[in-house]
């Protein structure tokens, strides 16, 4: 039974596609066969993230119109061979989006693959709400801030109240994740932390992503930061990923690095 | 082994991608007033006979900057 | 020629001077902007113009038919100015009795109490015309108006405003909390179980014992 999960968060800017990015690769490690799917109509990011940028011909807008077949717009990855990629439109707007030739495309791709991964548009409005119409799974990413948690708040209750599940009195299955937590913060008492987020938003927890400076050098290189077998958030990835397949991984809440002499005197240098 | 190196890489790595990226977002899209010049043709043209449709392409080439409108009358 | 026929809420007030009219729709704006307001009184332009501009409906003057029950005598109140309605007498209860002796001020045409047995997320909002009772949180960015009582259980983050007989509330951080217009300071709200109510003319904050108390 195929899976499609939207990576939503209401506040823009916190993440979302780089989780859903790294998650797809996770997920495509974990040998699931599994496609991502940039939902930000006219915003396309997703493919330089993936680093696939050169690679995009044709758009899930072409797909759904009829002007492209499904295996025309698919993309390959470079760095796993179970990971797709669709792109979104870059010069549509979300106006185009349509829920009958979504829930049509959303079928066939359910037929392909496993795993089938949306990154949402940030925002409450169409663009968002078409992407969590046929969604079985969300997970909403929040940073550890107010305007996010609370923006993550509003986008959660339409999430409850708006989609086809919800509308059939069904639940749909919602997992936090906490991106960019600094634990140093946190233990001076400057940043929320993670049980504070989910007394507010009261959703389950599927992961913390530490934040991790290596990660605008992976987008930069078009490298997601699972692949960097050193980097905190990477392996925090690799970890949520596993989760998503059914693997149980315990959470691991980033902890403060103790520093070594090397470490003290890097800090007096910078 | 010089870290400082290897960041100025990706970020000039990031800098190339972009500049092809960008180049190629702008060389496919389509003029921003696009759908204001629509209706405004089709307001005109509704003076003499009604439209059903109404297309309009860049038709560039490499020296000039060039649309064509194609209308559908009623 | 099409024609229908339906029930409206009117809500009758008396305008003295357009400042204090105006300060006090202001106050008990969501309360009453879905209702027509039935005004008496001398028009005036300053006030026409305020209506006009929050989208609220009236008619001046107008004598309209009364219903024969269902008329409430409401208590909203502005900030800063009272206005109760010295026709009805006002029990006061005793300062240790835990049971009101007040029953029915609001007559019988107010709605059941409505039960929000779930958390309430931004940008969610409830409105209710009679009283209301919230089991869990109330986030930021949420809001619950009720023209009876509100009792909120759970953490409140949001806001609250209620023209009933009280607010029962627990400790609020962030939250605006609204009595029958005026607001409360969260600084008063100390203990661990706050009421808010009126003691004759005066709105008071005081802790509901939440352990068994037995009587002498």
């Amino acid at each position: 039974m195929s899976k499609v999960i939207a990576v939503i968060s209401g506040k823009g800017g916190v993440g979302k596609t780089t989780t859903t990015a790294n998650l797809g690769l996770g997920i495509a490690m974990q040998m699931k066969q599994c496609v991502v799917v940039d939902f930000d109509i006219g915003q396309r990011n997703l493919d330089m993230i993936l680093g696939l940028e050169n690679r995009v011909v044709y758009d899930m807008v072409q797909v759904m119109d009829g002007e492209a077949t499904l295996e025309q717009a698919l993309i390959r990855s470079k760095a796993n061979r179970n990971l797709y990629f669709l792109p979104a439109s870059q010069t549509k707007d979300k106006s185009v989006l349509d829920s009958e030739k979504i829930s049509n495309l959303l079928q066939e791709l359910r037929k392909k693959f496993e795993y089938v991964i949306l990154d949402a548009p940030a925002g409450i409005e169409s663009g968002f709400e078409h992407t969590i119409e046929f969604a079985d799974a969300a997970i909403i990413v929040v940073n550890p801030e107010v305007s996010s948690i609370r923006d993550s708040d509003r986008a959660i209750g339409i999430l409850d109240s708006k989609s086809q599940k919800a509308k059939d009195g069904h639940e749909v299955e919602k997992m936090l994740i906490i991106n960019r937590i600094d634990p140093e913060m946190v233990e001076r008492g400057e940043m929320l932390e993670a049980d504070d987020i989910l007394e507010i938003l009261g959703i389950e927890l599927l992961g913390v992503v530490p934040e991790d400076r290596g990660v605008i050098d992976a987008s930069n290189q078009g490298q997601p930061i699972i692949l960097n077998e050193k980097s905190d958030a990477g392996k925090a990835y690799k970890r949520i990923a596993k989760r998503i397949c059914g693997i149980k991984v315990a959470v691991e809440h980033p902890k403060v690095r103790k520093k070594g002499l090397v470490g003290k005197l890097k800090g007096i240098f910078s | 082994m010089f870290p400082w190196f290897k960041k100025k890489k990706s970020a000039r790595i990031a800098k190339d991608r972009l500049q092809i990226a960008i180049m190629s977002d702008r060389a496919s899209s389509d003029f921003p007033f696009m759908e204001e010049l629509k209706r405004d043709i089709i307001e005109v043209i509704k003076k003499y006979k009604g439209v059903s449709n109404i297309e309009i392409k860049k038709a560039s080439d490499k020296d000039t900057e060039a649309i064509s409108i194609e209308v559908e009358l009623e | 020629m099409k024609c229908r026929q339906y029930n409206v809420k009117v809500f009758e007030v008396g305008v003295e001077d357009p400042e204090s009219f105006i300060e006090f729709i202001e106050a008990n704006y969501i309360l009453i902007r879905n209702h027509l307001l039935s005004i008496k009184g001398e028009k005036s332009e300053k006030v026409i113009s305020y209506l006009e501009d929050k989208g609220l409906r009236y008619v001046w003057n107008m004598e309209l038919p009364l219903p024969k029950r269902g008329v409430e005598e409401l208590c909203l109140v502005s900030p800063g100015v009272e206005a109760r309605d010295e026709s009805r007498e006002r029990m006061e209860p005793e300062p240790e009795s835990v049971e009101e002796g007040d029953e029915e001020e609001y007559g019988e045409s107010l709605e059941a109490l409505k039960i929000v047995g779930r958390a309430l997320r931004s940008g969610q909002y409830v409105e209710h015309n009679g009283d209301v009772l919230s089991t869990d949180r109330i986030n930021s960015g949420a809001k619950i108006a009720a023209l009876g009582s509100v009792v909120a259980l759970g953490k409140v983050e949001g806001d609250i405003s209620s023209a009933g007989e009280c607010i029962i509330i627990t400790p609020v951080k962030r939250g605006n909390i609204l009595f029958h217009g005026t607001k409360i300071e969260n600084e008063k709200l100390i203990y661990p179980l706050n009421i808010i109510r009126y003691r004759g003319d005066k709105i008071t904050v005081e802790a509901i014992d939440t352990k068994q108390s037995k009587r002498k």
